[in-house]
């Protein structure tokens, strides 16, 4: 009967996965540079071209972005009149509302907001070649936040006036 | 004699398209790149090189032209060490001056990451060469096998790192006193704002409407879908934790490859983010269209 049991033991998928063929299964895989990758990627964080990829690792039930509008409050099509995607706005923006403050302050004093604001329209219209691009038609660039979240299932949009620059 | 341990031995054609298709892709990714005048958030190299100079349209053409006399050498197998290191070098400086913007995108980083890779490999072959340790060569391929395998992992451990930062970033889930990295897929019905974000931001790049109203019933379904979105979407995160499995064999490297492209275009659909480099990157090293097109000329010429 026992010798029967270690017969069937011996012949179940348990034999077929064993610890030897998982460590062959693995050393079969050529690991040495993508492991020290793998380190260096996660020790220096971003630096080009090394990254940890931190896109959207971590979702929180509220996000933001930002927009561009001229004097009327029409939006301006970033891409295509300032060769701008709005992704890259927002990141810009977030980066320097960094700079001027931690998160908490930032709630506390919308200065900073409006600072950091400002610093990127300046930022948006010396980076944009005006001989290709005539921004000065729209006289004055307005930067909008959107703040999306969601309560009580659903989703909820507010938007707010950041910074203004006027343009000669 | 020192022998390189290659599992996978590639065959000369295979090697010359694969060479071929990416030394494309990277001409395609320089010279497409928009080129800044200033650099308000070093990031990389940044941080010692100013790299504004290459905003000068003069120097940047020069540059232009050696890339594709370097691109060219790369594709003809010559002087490989110096022609992947001058293209992975203005990659790295156009790209490194790009995420220093105060913008960090992920867009070039795969095609900067298998020159390194292939830049590392062609290195350590030279550096065996002189060091007289000859290395044990079939029909002289060894040094494009090996910068193959070295893209490969390049390739796999960006989609790791990817996989661990969505382990170790979210707080941890507690279950009986213990904590649970499952912090992602926990908080994954949350990513209904970060669709309608980016479905935003794509209208106001073009004010196309059509976006806007595609984001509000993709967002709108995962509120109400929690935990069938929690199910379809972790799917995203095994495979970029498994991506080493790229490694083991040419099967194992088609069926991974062409899950993650699946990924790519999953995440285009949901999240209408693209990531157009790292589907051509998996097109090439991975499902090995090269590889695809060189069996399907054999089966033609044998009459299927």
């Amino acid at each position: 009967m026992v010798k029967k049991n270690n017969q069937l033991h011996q012949n179940s998928t348990f034999k077929k996965i064993s610890f030897r063929r998982i460590f062959w299964f693995f050393k079969n895989i050529p690991y040495k540079f993508m492991f020290i990758l793998i380190l260096l990627s996660l020790w220096l964080g971003e630096w080009y071209p090394i990254s940890n990829f931190p896109m959207y690792s971590n979702f929180g039930n509220s996000t933001y972005f930002v927009y561009i509008t001229d004097s009327q409050d029409k939006p301006i099509p970033l891409k295509l009149e300032f060769g701008f995607h709005a992704a890259f706005l927002k990141k810009a923006y977030n980066s320097r509302l960094k700079k001027f403050s931690d998160r908490e302050n930032i709630k506390q004093n919308i200065n900073k907001q409006v600072k950091a604001g400002e610093e990127l329209l300046q930022y948006i219209v010396s980076e944009i070649n005006p001989k290709v691009n005539n921004y000065t038609e729209y006289q004055k660039l307005k930067l909008w936040k959107v703040i999306i979240s969601i309560k009580n299932g659903q989703i909820v949009k507010k938007r707010k006036l950041i910074a203004e620059l006027e343009l000669l | 004699m020192k022998e390189l341990n290659l599992k996978i031995k590639y065959s000369r054609w295979e090697l010359l398209l694969q060479r071929l298709f990416f030394s494309f892709l990277v001409v395609q990714v320089c010279t497409s790149m928009k080129i800044f005048s200033s650099q308000p958030e070093p990031n990389g190299l940044v941080n010692y090189i100013d790299f504004t100079f290459l905003g000068n349209p003069y120097i940047n053409t020069i540059l232009q032209v050696f890339l594709f006399i370097f691109a060219a050498f790369y594709i003809w197998g010559r002087f490989m060490p110096i022609s992947v290191a001058y293209m992975f070098f203005y990659l790295v400086a156009l790209g490194t001056l790009k995420n220093s913007q105060g913008a960090i995108s992920h867009g070039t980083q795969i095609v900067a990451l298998v020159l390194l890779g292939q830049f590392c490999a062609y290195c350590w072959c030279s550096f065996l060469k002189f060091q007289k340790q000859s290395i044990k060569t079939k029909d002289n391929l060894t040094h494009h096998n090996l910068a193959f395998d070295f893209t490969q992992q390049a390739i796999a451990a960006a989609y790791i790192v990817a996989g661990i930062m969505k382990l170790i970033n979210p707080p941890f889930v507690w279950r009986m006193g213990l904590p649970i990295p499952a912090g992602w897929i926990r908080d994954l019905p949350f990513i209904a704002v970060g669709i309608i974000k980016t479905h935003s931001q794509q209208y106001y790049n073009t004010l196309s409407e059509e976006t806007l109203e595609r984001g509000n019933i993709i967002a709108n379904w995962i509120i109400s879908h929690p935990n069938l979105t929690r199910i379809v979407l972790s799917g995203g995160l095994f495979l970029e934790l498994f991506a080493f499995l790229l490694l083991l064999n040419r099967k194992w490297s088609f069926i991974i490859g062409l899950s993650l492209i699946f990924m790519h275009w999953g995440i285009f659909e949901i999240m209408q983010l693209k990531f157009n480099n790292n589907i051509y990157v998996l097109l090439i090293y991975t499902v090995n269209v090269p590889f695809l097109i060189l069996s399907v000329n054999k089966l033609w010429k044998n009459n299927w």
